[in-house]
């Protein structure tokens, strides 16, 4: 993502998108606005829930959110940035739920989340530093790791991840620094 | 043999250069992030994304049918209908009351009105007679100052009246009493 990503910046895909379902398309808008996003939002979703089942709910619910509230759309940030904060509340939404349901601490998921990791190894790409990464992301306060998520993989600046979140840029350097600080301590205790 | 040669060809002579030191240099500066390069872990299945918008669509149209606005009694259901229930009888409540509070006032002004036409006498006797004192509160203030006077005459009739109602119901007791004597054996 470019550094100009904190001014609104509309593309001429969201653009289109926001001209159909004006003009009426909301069929078409919504495929066009799946098309474009499903790939980056399945992927940070899936980072969060790690379940595929879990993911392409939260990723059709994102969706159909956005396409409900589209008419709301003030255009203030892009349309990406938007997308990104609906699927992160929803990821964050279903963690909080997953834990009342379950009845479990706030650091007690990790190993449920773990479990399908080491479950779901067909699916995962890459070596085994890989999988020690996320082990390590997975032991990360929800937040946290969300903020990590989109520094490290997504590669968003700051101000953007300040617009998703609703947190300072401060706050949210912070948060990374300590992020990392944990996983490194977590990679070295692993070799 | 072939493979000695081989080998001779691929050794490169290293010679230290200022290159060679900055690349040093920057290794050392990355030695303390062991962070690996981001490398997304997650993939979606085969042919996950090509009919991920049909299915949304599906999803969507289907949700919106299903969460069409019902009747609001519908939606409420009992509660809603133990409060229609509630409310029903507070207002039949206030009605009834209302009405209560109506037909006294519309029993009350004709025979005010009435007594009003009357005159004074009459109607100060005629109060007396079927009203118990609180209706005398009907009076007005020059009425009751001329009260007195009225009320002295027509005290003396009632108390004939009542001596008379008196005496008589004497008499009846002691001819009561005397019959009972007489069939007393």
């Amino acid at each position: 993502m470019n550094k100009g990503e904190s001014t609104p910046v509309q593309d001429p895909v969201e653009l289109e998108i926001i001209r159909l379902f004006g003009a009426g398309e909301g069929d078409s808008a919504l495929r066009l606005m799946m098309r474009t996003y499903q790939q980056i939002l399945y992927k940070h979703i899936r980072r969060m829930v790690v379940d595929h089942d879990a993911a392409d709910d939260l990723l059709q619910v994102t969706f159909i959110k956005a396409w409900q509230n589209l008419g709301n759309f003030r255009g203030e940030a892009r349309l990406k940035t938007w997308l990104y904060t609906i699927a992160s509340n929803q990821c964050l939404s279903y963690l909080k739920k997953k834990r009342r349901v379950f009845f479990l601490s706030i650091h007690d998921i990790e190993p449920e989340l773990n479990r399908q990791l080491k479950a779901g190894t067909d699916v995962i790409d890459g070596d085994e530093i890989s999988l020690v990464l996320q082990t390590a992301v997975l032991k990360l306060p929800d937040k946290q790791r969300l903020v990590f998520n989109m520094k490290y993989y997504d590669d968003l600046d700051y101000e953007t991840m300040s617009r998703i979140t609703g947190t300072s840029v401060g706050a949210l350097k912070a948060s990374y620094h300590h992020a990392v600080q944990k996983i490194q301590k977590q990679i070295k205790s692993s070799d | 043999m072939r493979f000695r040669k081989f080998k001779n060809k691929l050794r490169v002579p290293i010679k230290p250069n200022r290159l060679h030191f900055v690349l040093i240099l920057c290794c050392m500066d990355f030695k303390f992030d062991l962070l690996p390069p981001p490398n997304d872990s997650f993939s979606a299945p085969y042919g996950y994304y090509e009919n991920l918008p049909e299915r949304t669509l599906t999803r969507l149209h289907r949700d919106v049918h299903a969460n069409r606005q019902p009747s609001p009694l519908l939606r409420f259901r009992w509660s809603g209908l133990a409060f229609l229930f509630v409310v029903t009888l507070l207002i039949w409540g206030q009605l009834s009351d209302w009405g209560a509070r109506i037909s006294e006032d519309g029993n009350a002004a004709p025979l005010e009105a009435a007594l009003v036409d009357l005159p004074e006498s009459v109607r100060i006797e005629y109060l007396l007679a079927h009203s118990p004192s609180p209706d005398l509160q009907w009076l007005t203030s020059s009425e009751m100052n001329s009260m007195p006077i009225i009320e002295s005459e027509v005290a003396a009739e009632l108390l004939e009246q009542s001596s008379a109602a008196s005496w008589s119901s004497d008499y009846e007791l002691d001819l009561i009493a005397e019959t009972e004597f007489i069939d007393t054996p």
